[in-house]
């Protein structure tokens, strides 16, 4: 579900930063207003915890094996704001310390993971526990919520990918919806057994989400706000395929100008006397990444040179 | 893991008896079994120990590695499908970076070829969705005249090239200064002490996980389905109770070394010529894909 660099198109992972960014400014702004230093400390280690259980890795069907992802779980524990800026933390981490998802797409990873994932668990769970207050509810509810959120998160992500034209929409949404259907399965358990294991030794972990509640309006704001980005980004991205914008002009043109490019030119074929077009500047461009490239390996090199031959000296 | 005590040297006791002797303890060693076998401690970052390498590379300010990688990721993302000779362009210069930072590359190569199998997987829809027409939002139009494996390489080639540059920065820069250098490009501090306690909490989470794992797999070895799902709820509970009252311990800890509600900041910045050079370098390179 990790969505890499280069699949999505700039209509949509901009407004997918875009709207991932102001919700978890929001979330920040709550969780600084709500909790106390203490409090955000332990989310704090509870997102190294999310990140660990992420190697939590439990067989699915057919003899591959998913993973637990832990944004419904998150947000039953620690509340719906905290829990997306927990995620959001782990997505980040594993986007820039281990390549795991791209950076222009890690808005888009943030939002079907960070955001979408822990308010439909967290929206799930409410509703349940809000129905009866039992243990059965809670951890049916806890159940039901990861399934959901599990998901609700990759029919989001297949909708991207639909969105940036990389898909067509009733297969990647039932590919997705069907791979995510049985992964969910574990997620859930995974989830109802770590509720009930609250509930039998730790209950007032479980009730600590009341000392944060994600009031109704707030949440709302929320929902309201990506659903008008989500339309500003399909608008946008109607309007790009029917007017091809300076991008998919060029890659247009590509489609010709690719067998051109000589393959054997080296890394930086058709010089030509400056003067004028793009391609002319572009090779002076790479004519100087080349020469500060090179200047630099030969300087490099000069120095090591140069302290193994003083230490020779020595 | 009640009554399993863990010593670091695999020894440890149970009480347990011999035909025709009391019940008694000495210690012994488990015979390791499949699961215990290949203990990895989960580090922060998979290039933790590459980050002590001493280079000009590593040297240089993490802002500026940081805007450089962005810069040479948005240049890739945004251009058209790479042309063979912007390619190898970008590959030279990935590669002048790691040779100039001492980074053993086919390490580096092994790592980032991980994210191909991830983006192949929506890249080979693009050739069959070329062919078959357009049922998507951009297809709609019929603005697509490109070649399908074209757009498929276009996928696999950014996708990599944007990863090997994450990864180039993860590993020539040290995780404090990483996470010094995103707070200094405004990335709010909440988030970033988030981002470092997962940093430095991870390997330690995820050595307990491990051990209930193993601690799981030598009492009921042969687990599966509901029951199985079960007990891995329970060890998840489990580690929440223990993070949360690790969280609680930490807390103090910081509290006693003089927590006041940011975290200490080191302030060794420096934005010199060779800061510039980079990401001046980067900025060219980007323009150099987005003009050919």
């Amino acid at each position: 579900m990790h969505i890499p660099d280069g699949m999505l198109q700039a209509p949509t992972w901009v407004p997918a930063w875009l709207g991932s960014a102001g919700v978890l400014a929001y979330a920040i702004r709550e969780v600084r207003r709500r909790l106390s230093d203490g409090t955000i400390v332990m989310m704090a280690v509870m997102a190294a915890l999310i990140f660990a259980l992420q190697m939590l890795n439990f067989p699915v069907a057919g003899g591959t094996s998913g993973h637990f992802a832990g944004g419904a779980a998150a947000a039953i524990v620690l509340g719906l704001w905290p829990a997306m800026l927990v995620m959001a933390a782990v997505v980040t981490v594993q986007a820039v310390f281990f390549a795991d998802g791209g950076i222009t797409a890690l808005g888009a990873n943030m939002l079907t993971m960070a955001i979408i994932g822990p308010l439909v668990g967290h929206g799930i769970y409410r509703a349940i526990t809000r129905l009866r207050d039992t243990r059965t509810a809670k951890v049916t509810g806890a159940f039901a919520s990861a399934w959901i959120a599990c998901v609700a998160a990759a029919l989001a992500a297949g909708c991207l990918l639909w969105l940036s034209g990389r898909a067509p929409l009733i297969p990647v949404l039932g590919a997705m919806g069907f791979w995510h259907a049985l992964i969910g399965l574990g997620e859930g358990a995974i989830t109802a057994g770590l509720v009930s294991y609250l509930l039998a030794v730790r209950p007032d972990l479980l009730a600590r989400d009341a000392r944060m509640p994600a009031d109704a309006r707030s949440v709302r704001k929320t929902a309201l706000g990506l659903a008008a980005i989500a339309i500003v980004a399909v608008g946008i991205s109607f309007l790009a395929s029917a007017n091809p914008d300076g991008l998919e002009f060029v890659y247009e043109h590509l489609g010709a100008a690719f067998e051109e490019s000589s393959v054997l030119g080296g890394a930086m074929p058709d010089y030509v006397i400056p003067g004028m077009g793009n391609e002319t500047l572009a090779g002076v461009l790479a004519g100087l990444v080349g020469l500060i490239l090179t200047g630099v390996l030969v300087y490099g090199l000069l120095t090591a040179v140069r302290s193994r031959r003083a230490q020779q000296a020595e | 893991m009640a009554g399993h005590e863990h010593h670091a040297d695999g020894f440890h006791q149970h009480p347990h008896e011999h035909a025709g002797t009391p019940p008694h303890r000495h210690p012994h060693h488990h015979r390791t079994d499949e699961v215990a076998v290949p203990h990895q401690h989960t580090h922060a970052t998979s290039f933790e120990s590459l980050t002590y390498i001493v280079s000009p590379v590593h040297a240089l300010d993490a802002r500026a590695k940081i805007l450089a990688a962005l810069v040479l990721v948005l240049g890739v993302v945004t251009t058209a499908p790479l042309r063979p000779a912007e390619f190898a362009l970008f590959c030279i210069l990935l590669a002048a970076v790691a040779a100039i930072a001492r980074l053993p590359l086919r390490r580096l190569v092994g790592r980032s070829l991980a994210v191909l199998p991830v983006a192949a997987t929506i890249a080979l829809l693009a050739p069959l969705q070329a062919s078959g027409g357009s049922w998507n939002a951009a297809g709609l139009a019929a603005a697509w005249s490109g070649d399908g494996w074209l757009v498929a390489w276009g996928i696999l080639s950014k996708a990599w090239l944007s990863a090997s540059c994450m990864l180039l920065l993860a590993a020539t820069t040290r995780t404090a200064d990483l996470l010094q250098g995103l707070r200094s490009l405004g990335v709010p501090a909440v988030f970033v002490m988030l981002l470092a306690f997962i940093a430095r909490y991870v390997g330690v989470l995820g050595d307990q996980l491990h051990s209930l794992r193993i601690a799981l797999a030598s009492r009921a070895p042969h687990l599966r389905g509901r029951a199985l799902m079960r007990a891995l709820g329970s060890i998840t509970g489990n580690l929440f109770v223990r993070s949360y009252e690790r969280g609680e311990r930490v807390y103090a800890a910081m509290l006693a070394r003089g927590y006041t509600g940011t975290l200490p900041v080191s302030t060794t910045a420096r934005m010199g010529a060779a800061e510039v050079l980079l990401i001046v370098t980067a900025l060219l390179a980007a323009f150099a894909l987005a003009l050919y």
